[in-house]
């Protein structure tokens, strides 16, 4: 008797497994019994599963291969940022070079040697000369603000805590 | 049948059995060869044709003064070579060599014939291409061309502190000065990149490779101020010019640290004009006052008048009678002009700067607690300030066989003994600092990749009490501001300082016409911030003293500095209405 869902061609039966499904017999080609069935399932899952394994692994060394492009190609961005970066100190240095300064002070500006100095003293202290470039400035110190406790205005909040 | 095969082995089987059996053995042999014997070598040539490696160059550190501005700097640059194993393929040769020679305003035919002139080797064809030049040329990918990535070293401010800041040559090795000396860590570590590469030579991206970075060379500061180095340098030409003098030096610093502001000294190289191509480049780029000895002269006499005033033998007001000359032993000690004052006390043998009083001191201390303290001012020893080349100074003592009393007389003033301009500043300088004898130094901080190392000032020894160092600053104060017309005062500002005169000897004698004018001083006096020595060597002319030669160099670069620095003067220039 043919199981629930079994296909039924030629005479041959095939249903579910371990229930005497029959080798196919006869002329012409037929649908494999139960047991077969099973088998090429499981082999084809099987093969279904190493052929996943290997797109995964193709997908994986490809994604790697991506990445490792990407990583050379931003290793190469960074070394050429960081060479511009040198070469901009140097040209900031060489435009801050005293006798250019002193060119572009007494040409352009018109500047002149003072004759005279005035010093005028007044009770405050002078200001600070600021170094450059900045990564010599010394960070200013964190002022910590003391904050209350996370719980006071939770008991606030209660009636006759404040 | 007579052409059945036999059912035996005939000698046809076994020659050809012996023979697959003796190729087989042969294979085998050759195979023990390969994998066994010369198994290294076989790996070795393997790697190397599927490993592509490269050494990449570590920038150069830069080398800034106090305030941050760099003296020293690295660009980043190509060298361009030509790949003649390449260029053997003449076709993409010719091809390549048209590309580069517009590229790079060069000779197309020239760079053929030179390309191809050999089958293997790199010819250079440009050095220090800059960098976004270089940049442009890897893009166009030419044929059998190569850009390896180089540096060049350049100084922003020229010659400016040439002997401290040093310079570095065509192999990037610093060849003098801070370049030399923090060589080490301005160096940095070179990287270096292995590679699995493909058949066609492209790197695998997911193959074992090694990436070690280049680390770029650690930083170094000054405590050389370029504005300060730049007003001595130009005031000690100005003063040689001045004075006809062959050579001279400047050396200013803080006292109470011992932080060398500016050093300079002449004559000197144009490094960055002409290279290191000047015969006489070794003596040019001494850095003088801290490599060559001289005999200090009168400023001497400040060491020797705190000498005595901290052993108690005398106070400012004590006095003896000065005859105009004093005898040692057989030997006649003379005041630098010849004329007996009388009864003087300390601060007026300071400022008229007799000799004889000097003599007096010094038999007063007796020359074991005189070297010894000359010994603790540091007269005589290297001040280890960091740099190298340092001398240590030449000073006869009585353990020394040579040694004869007179010459405690004659080093009370400064004569008979050499030391360096450094070594007496760092002396006098404890005068301003309460007796403190303080390190001098002109590194500041050190930052590598992984590390921040500052140096602090060291306070070596205390040499004479706090009082006594008071006094002495009064007692120069006396001999630049007490005398109406000392050369070397500075409008508004109170300044304690002594000249000095040395006297050079031949193998004649004393040539008095010859001398080196020297004075050392600090401002404001009753709280010191910048101590100066000036020194000029043999200055020609009617003007050869310290007083008048050295003192207005002092009182020109005291007075740019002070304002420099933004001291306000201690004294009032204008009385209030």
């Amino acid at each position: 008797m043919a199981s629930l869902g079994a296909t039924v061609r030629d005479g041959a039966v095939a249903g579910r497994p371990g229930r005497g499904a029959a080798a196919p017999h006869g002329r012409g080609w037929s649908l494999p019994g139960a047991g077969q069935v099973s088998r090429l399932l499981i082999i084809g899952v099987a093969l279904l599963g190493v052929a996943l394994l290997g797109l995964l692994q193709v997908l994986q060394a490809s994604q790697v291969a991506t990445v490792g492009f990407q990583l050379r190609t931003l290793q190469a961005e960074r070394s050429t940022l960081e060479a511009e970066i040198r070469l901009l100190e140097a040209n900031v240095a060489e435009r801050s070079q005293l006798e250019l300064l002193h060119d572009e002070a007494t040409g352009r500006l018109g500047m002149v040697e003072p004759e005279q100095t005035v010093r005028v003293t007044i009770d405050a202290p002078a200001p600070r000369a600021m170094p450059l470039p900045r990564r010599y400035i010394e960070p200013a110190p964190v002022m910590e603000v003391e904050s209350d406790p996370w719980w006071e205005p939770l008991l606030e909040r209660i009636p006759g805590f404040d | 049948m007579s052409d059945a095969r036999p059912d035996h082995l005939t000698w046809r089987h076994w020659v050809v059995t012996l023979l697959v059996l003796a190729s087989l053995g042969a294979i085998m042999v050759r195979l023990y060869d390969l994998q066994i014997v010369n198994h290294e070598v076989y790996l070795d040539r393997a790697q190397a044709t599927r490993h592509g490696n490269a050494e990449t160059p570590a920038p150069r550190g830069v080398i800034t003064d106090a305030t941050g501005y760099p003296l020293a700097v690295s660009i980043d640059t190509w060298d361009i070579y030509i790949d003649r194993f390449l260029w053997r393929d003449h076709v993409k040769a010719s091809e390549a060599a048209i590309a580069v020679a517009d590229f790079l305003h060069l000779d197309a035919d020239m760079l053929f014939a030179e390309g191809i002139s050999a089958d293997i080797g790199d010819i250079p064809i440009r050095r220090d291409l800059s960098y976004q030049e270089g940049v442009a040329l890897r893009a166009l990918d030419l044929w059998g061309i190569r850009t390896l990535p180089s540096a060049v070293r350049e100084y922003p401010e020229g010659d400016l502190g040439s002997q401290i800041v040093g310079y570095v040559g065509i192999d990037g090795v610093g060849l003098w000065g801070v370049e030399s000396d923090y060589d080490h860590l301005l160096r940095g570590q070179g990287g270096r990149v292995d590679r699995e590469l493909d058949l066609l030579g492209r790197p695998i991206a997911f193959a074992a490779n090694t990436d070690d970075r280049a680390v770029r060379g650690g930083e170094v500061q000054l405590t050389i101020d370029r504005f300060i180095q730049a007003i001595i340098e130009r005031e000690l030409e100005r003063a040689l010019e001045e004075y006809d003098a062959p050579s001279g030096s400047i050396t200013v610093m803080r006292p109470r640290t011992g932080e060398i502001l500016g050093m300079a000294s002449r004559p000197g190289a144009a490094i960055t004009a002409e290279g290191l191509q000047d015969p006489q480049l070794s003596e040019l780029v001494r850095n003088r006052p801290m490599t060559d000895l001289y005999e200090p002269g009168s400023v001497l006499k400040t060491l020797t008048t705190a000498m005595a005033i901290d052993l108690g033998r005398v106070n400012a007001e004590s006095t003896y009678v000065d005859e105009g000359s004093v005898l040692v032993g057989t030997d006649t000690i003379s005041n630098w002009d010849f004329q007996a004052w009388g009864e003087v006390n300390v601060r007026t043998y300071l400022q008229k700067s007799l000799n004889t009083g000097s003599v007096w001191l010094s038999q007063l201390i007796g020359a074991e607690d005189f070297y010894k303290y000359l010994k603790n001012f540091g007269i005589g020893e290297q001040t280890h300030l960091g740099l190298s080349g340092e001398a240590e100074g030449l000073i006869r003592t009585p353990a020394d066989p040579a040694w004869y009393p007179v010459d405690l007389a004659t080093n009370s003033f400064g004569q008979g003994l050499a030391a360096s301009p450094l070594q007496v500043l760092t002396a006098v300088n404890t005068l301003a600092n309460d007796g403190w004898l303080m390190r001098p130094y002109i590194v500041s901080r050190i930052v590598s990749a992984d590390d921040v190392r500052t140096f602090d000032p060291v306070a070596v020894r205390q040499v004479v009490s706090a009082e006594t160092a008071h006094t002495m600053a009064g007692l120069m104060n006396d001999v630049v501001d007490g005398v109406e017309w000392h050369l070397a005062q500075v409008d508004g500002y109170a300044v304690a300082g002594k000249t000095g005169t040395t006297i050079l000897s031949d193998e004649s004698g004393y040539d008095f016409d010859t001398t080196i004018a020297s004075f050392a001083g600090f401002l404001p006096y009753n709280d010191p911030q910048v101590s100066i020595l000036i020194k000029i060597d043999t200055p020609q002319g009617a003007l050869n003293l310290g007083g008048q030669v050295a003192a207005p160099v002092f009182s020109r670069v005291a007075a740019e500095i002070m304002e420099y620095l933004r001291i306000p003067p201690t004294e009032a220039l204008v009385a209030a209405p």
